[in-house]
């Protein structure tokens, strides 16, 4: 393929077609720099008339509204609404739990998916034999569907004049990228996800309540922004809320895209295995079919309590397999989000 | 055998399998080991699922490895073949040590067929199951096969179970005769030793001419006292049988390119008479056929022609269609062509003309060429002596021999070795040496005297036996001109010996020729002389044939070259062949034979094969060539299949040493002891209910 028409393995424009319909909107006033299209708290000049406040000396005499100086005998000056453009900050999950594209996914199925740039999840490493001998079928890892979506989102913010900026959660905040609305600036983002492929082993926690804490408190995102948040979850729950809430609490709009894979939702069919965790490396030998039952039930509870934890704390929160077509989770997420603004 | 408690194991080495609960255990550790890793985005959850999972799974896979061990166990003992020992059998077992014998028939006789089946088959699984049941008992074995050398086929009795199994599925019926006597002796000698419980069993097929000698002779056996002995009575009568139980070459030496004959000797035995074909095969093809009926319980001779075409060693085989007993349906038999052979003539006379060493050397070698089927060599009868006497086809006594006592000593060895003499005595010069004769009650007739034909008549042959091998080839017209001849003296003779027979008869009825067996070999003894102031026989064509058919039918060899299997055969050979050595005996399967005395004097050597277990041709050879041809057969007495009445065998074994049990057995039935009861198979259906509950979980926790 045409490198033109494919800037990244992340970025495909002909699955964006059917969201060239869709806007991407925070469902909270956004400040920004420049005129956009998003509502604002601030007031300025637009066909939207927002309230009336006393003149002042100083003020511009061409919005005092001269119907209601003609019935009060009063000064009034009309305001207007002031739609802003919206930053949008990305923060990716980049630990080590992201980097599990499946049992399935042999080294060669996950060498097809890995950039021609020495980058790639865990497993892109293992054998470059089996790259050569079979074009393997692609397959994603949670981080590789995490980013699908971000640069979906990031390319449609850019396409609408707004801004955006990525930031990637290795062990706190690992890299961010400033926002901006340029073309350019989108193939920034692409490159700054190929560069925040999780390592697999030794690529560590994500510690996400430290990455929104730090770009809270550093300022890389003002108060009034959206920050969408793609992760697994697979951390302290309560500390991870708590800044979003601060965050929210800034009057920023935060999203949740909680990405899973397959056999987190549904354990493999195997019968007797030793699972590895990616980021301790504790190991546990299990039985299967033994603990599939008790497995299901504990997700479960884990996935519900992130639902209604994040409900309860006026977040958006998405549970995203990595098996679904990555655009139509999108689109539905969209489209439910439009009808709610 | 090795007894837990009151459970008893048969074969306890195949508690050896025990080692196999070790791969259920590999497998479970190999299992463990061979678990797929996964790495997996955090085992927090799983952690926390199998938190309660972890010990029950722990304790399924344990429960799950009992099982399959103990399953493996189960079976492996039940290949030990565990037993329940009855209170009797634990107390007989006790610190004593028991031991069965057993005796399987392996005689020829024992490879008669029934109904399509072998007899030894059943024989084989009678003695089986005699072992087993005494193994199971706790008794140590051992196995008796009676050929005609009876020896346990172990040293020292086993308790090894399986050892005996393997060695009876090796053994065949021999074809040798069996030795009863031998074996009881061998039996004896085992169970002399042991302490405890003796038991005996027989198998066999009771065959009469093995067991009857036995029977008859009644004394007592060689077993020690308190022995139980077991007899297993044959399930059914044996089959009808026929057999060539002798055969033999006329003349013994043939001579190349002249017609001869065997004569084989067919025997019926079976209740029915029987038309049997007689095929005789020279170096494996038909050389003549003939049908011969053969009434039940007879025997009949029957005269197959053939003809070698060159000297040397000749294999013959003659057949009977297959019937009851394999085995004996076929002869074999060696013979010697040879171009020349050596008639020695005694007498003590001048070869003048007339005289009777004259015409009778004349009738022997007609041509001066050297190329005469005989060459005479004259020996006075002072000289004769055994090594004159050696490798000559036949000896003519002349009426003039001047024998004496060391002389007639000499040919009576002679004959009693399988030589044949014609004595010629009708002249007053025989005197001499009749009286030597008689004394070594050698003539078939006591002489009386000459008597002389009176002036114008003569004596005539009157009547002759025709039938007989030595005048068979007299036709009427032979038989004719013989009685045309005329005798003016002859010796008058008493009537003939009991052994001996008339062959020829004067018109007054009194002997002129007589026949007498002595030993293996025949003297003929006639009442004429060839002379001419005897007689005018040598004018007579008739003369040469008689002579030359009685010097042919009494030649030495005219028995089978060979012997019966199990005995000592004895080859000849040239003594130099030994004293080059590079000799080999090779067997009718075409193998040298390693086992075999050698032994030499100054004009020949003798090869004795100690035991030829197989029947057929043995031969001599060095370089390639064959120095002697040998055939053993079956021992003829092995073909009457008829058996001895059981009840006398039990009363000789009863009364053969005190405190003798003698019980009978089916044999072939012969079951496990009534109050031991066998586990396996128990211990199969506990292996395969283990086996059960174990698939049983397993799908049950795996639903």
């Amino acid at each position: 393929m045409d490198a033109a028409l494919h800037p990244s393995r992340y970025l495909r424009i002909e699955d964006l077609r059917r969201l060239r319909h869709v806007q991407f909107s925070s469902r909270k006033p956004v400040e920004g720099f420049y005129l956009g299209r998003h509502r604002s708290p601030q007031r300025g000049y637009s066909v939207e008339f927002n309230d009336y406040r006393e003149y002042t000396p100083g003020d511009d005499v061409n919005n005092l509204d001269w119907k209601v100086f003609g019935r009060s005998d009063r000064l009034y000056l009309k305001l207007f609404e002031h739609e802003s453009d919206m930053t949008v900050t990305l923060l990716v999950d980049g630990s080590a739990s992201m980097a599990y594209a499946g049992m399935s996914a042999t080294a060669g199925e996950e060498a097809s998916s890995g950039g021609g740039d020495g980058g790639g999840s865990w497993l892109d490493r293992v054998s470059l034999v089996r790259r050569k001998r079979k074009p393997a079928r692609r397959v994603l890892s949670k981080y590789d569907h995490a980013c699908t979506m971000a640069a979906a989102i990031a390319f449609l913010t850019i396409k609408q004049q707004d801004r955006a900026a990525f930031a990637l959660a290795r062990e706190g905040l690992a890299a961010f990228v400033e926002p901006a609305g340029s073309m350019a600036h989108l193939h920034k983002l692409l490159r700054a996800m190929e560069q925040g492929l999780p390592p697999g082993e030794g690529a560590g926690r994500a510690d996400l309540a430290d990455a929104v804490d730090a770009l809270v408190r550093r300022r890389r995102v003002r108060g009034r922004s959206v920050l969408i948040l793609f992760s697994d979850l697979l951390e302290d729950r309560d500390a991870i809320l708590k800044q979003l809430a601060a965050f929210r609490a800034c009057g920023g709009d935060a999203i949740l895209f909680h990405v899973m894979h397959p056999d987190e939702l549904h354990l493999p069919a195997l019968d007797d295995a030793v699972f590895i965790d990616s980021e301790t490396r504790g190991r546990l030998a299990l039985h299967v079919p033994d603990v599939r039952e008790a497995y299901e039930r504990k997700l479960r509870a884990f996935l519900d309590g992130w639902s209604t934890d994040c409900r309860r704390a006026g977040i958006d929160y998405n549970l995203v397999s990595t098996d679904a077509p990555y655009s139509r989770s999108l689109e539905r997420y969209l489209l439910t989000r439009a009808a709610m603004t | 055998m090795p007894m837990v408690g009151a459970i008893s194991l048969t074969a306890p080495l195949m508690l050896g399998g025990l080692a196999l609960v070790a791969l259920p255990i590999a497998a479970h550790l190999l299992h463990r080991r061979a678990k797929r890793r996964v790495v997996f985005p955090s085992i927090m959850l799983l952690a926390a699922s199998s938190a309660s999972q972890s010990s029950l799974f722990k304790l399924r896979r344990w429960l799950l490895l009992a099982l399959r061990c103990l399953a493996v166990a189960l079976i492996a003992l039940a290949f030990a073949q565990p037993l329940w020992r009855s209170q009797r059998s634990v107390a007989s077992s006790g610190a004593e040590e028991h031991a069965t014998v057993v005796l399987l028939d392996v005689s020829a006789s024992a490879g008669q067929v029934i109904d399509g089946v072998s007899l030894f088959e059943w024989l084989r699984s009678a003695a089986a199951r005699a072992a087993e049941d005494a193994a199971a008992k706790g008794r140590r074995v051992d196995l008796i096969p009676v050929d005609h050398q009876p020896r346990p086929l172990f040293p020292q009795m086993t308790s090894n179970i399986e050892a005996v199994r393997s060695e009876l599925a090796r053994l065949e019926p021999s074809a040798e005769r069996a030795n009863p006597a031998a074996a009881f002796a061998e039996a004896g000698r085992l169970l002399e030793s042991v302490a405890g419980e003796r038991e005996l069993v027989i198998v066999s097929d009771l065959q009469a001419s093995n067991w009857s000698d036995l029977v008859a002779a009644g004394g007592s056996l060689a077993l020690p006292a308190g022995v139980r002995v077991t007899l297993a009575t044959p399930p059914a009568e044996p089959p009808a049988n026929a057999a060539l139980v002798a055969a033999a070459a006329s003349p013994g030496r043939p001579f190349p390119g002249r017609s001869a004959a065997v004569t084989a000797t067919v025997a019926n035995f079976g209740p029915r008479d029987q038309t049997l074909v007689v095929t005789l095969k020279l170096a494996n093809e038909t050389a003549a056929q003939a049908s011969v009926f053969v009434e039940a319980g007879g025997r009949r001779d029957v005269s197959l022609p053939f003809r070698v075409n060159a000297p040397g060693h000749h294999a013959l085989t003659i057949h009977l269609p297959n019937d009851g007993l394999p085995a004996d349906n076929t002869r074999h038999l060696a013979v010697h062509a040879v171009e020349h052979q050596t008639v020695a003539l005694v007498t003590d006379g001048a070869a003048d003309r007339g005289s009777a060493r004259y015409f009778t050397s004349r009738a022997l070698a007609p041509r001066r060429d050297g190329e005469a089927s005989y060459r005479v060599q004259a020996v006075r009868g002072g000289e004769v002596s055994d090594a004159a006497l050696a490798d000559t086809a036949g000896v003519v006594v002349m009426p003039d021999a001047a024998l004496d006592d060391e002389a007639a000593a000499a040919l009576e060895r002679h004959l009693r070795n399988g030589g044949g003499v014609i004595v010629f005595a009708g002249d007053a010069a025989a005197e001499t040496m009749l009286r030597a004769l008689a004394a070594r009650d050698l003539l078939p007739a006591s002489p009386r005297g000459i008597r002389d034909a009176t002036d114008g008549e003569t004596i005539h042959i009157g009547a002759g036996d025709w039938r007989s091998p030595l005048l068979r080839a007299f036709d009427a017209r032979a038989q004719e001109a013989l009685s045309r001849v005329a005798f003016r003296r002859v010796l008058e003779l008493d009537e003939p010996h009991p052994e001996a027979a008339a062959l020829l008869r004067f018109e007054d009825n009194r002997p002129a020729l007589l026949l007498r067996p002595i030993g293996r070999g025949q003297l003929l003894l006639a009442a004429f002389s060839p002379a001419a102031d005897a007689s005018d026989l040598a004018k007579h064509g008739s003369f040469v044939a008689l002579l030359h058919n009685l010097v042919a039918g009494l030649a030495p060899d005219t028995g089978e070259r060979g012997g019966i299997v199990g005995q000592p055969l004895r080859l000849t050979l040239p003594a130099e062949a030994v004293a080059i050595g590079g000799v080999q005996l090779i067997g009718p399967d075409a193998s040298p034979l390693g086992a075999f005395d050698l032994s030499a004097n100054e004009s020949s050597a003798t090869l004795v094969a100690p035991r030829p277990r197989q029947a057929g041709f043995y031969s001599v050879e060095r370089g390639g060539q064959t120095l002697d041809l040998a055939a053993a057969n079956v021992d003829p007495r092995e073909s009457d299949l008829r058996r001895v009445d059981p009840a006398a065998l039990r009363a000789l074994l009863a009364a053969s040493a005190e405190g003798i049990e003698v019980a009978s057995s089916a044999g072939g039935d012969a079951a496990e002891p009534a109050d031991d009861r066998p586990l396996w198979g128990w211990t199969i259906l506990a292996a395969m209910g283990v086996l059960a509950v174990e698939l049983g979980l397993l799908s049950w926790w795996r639903r």
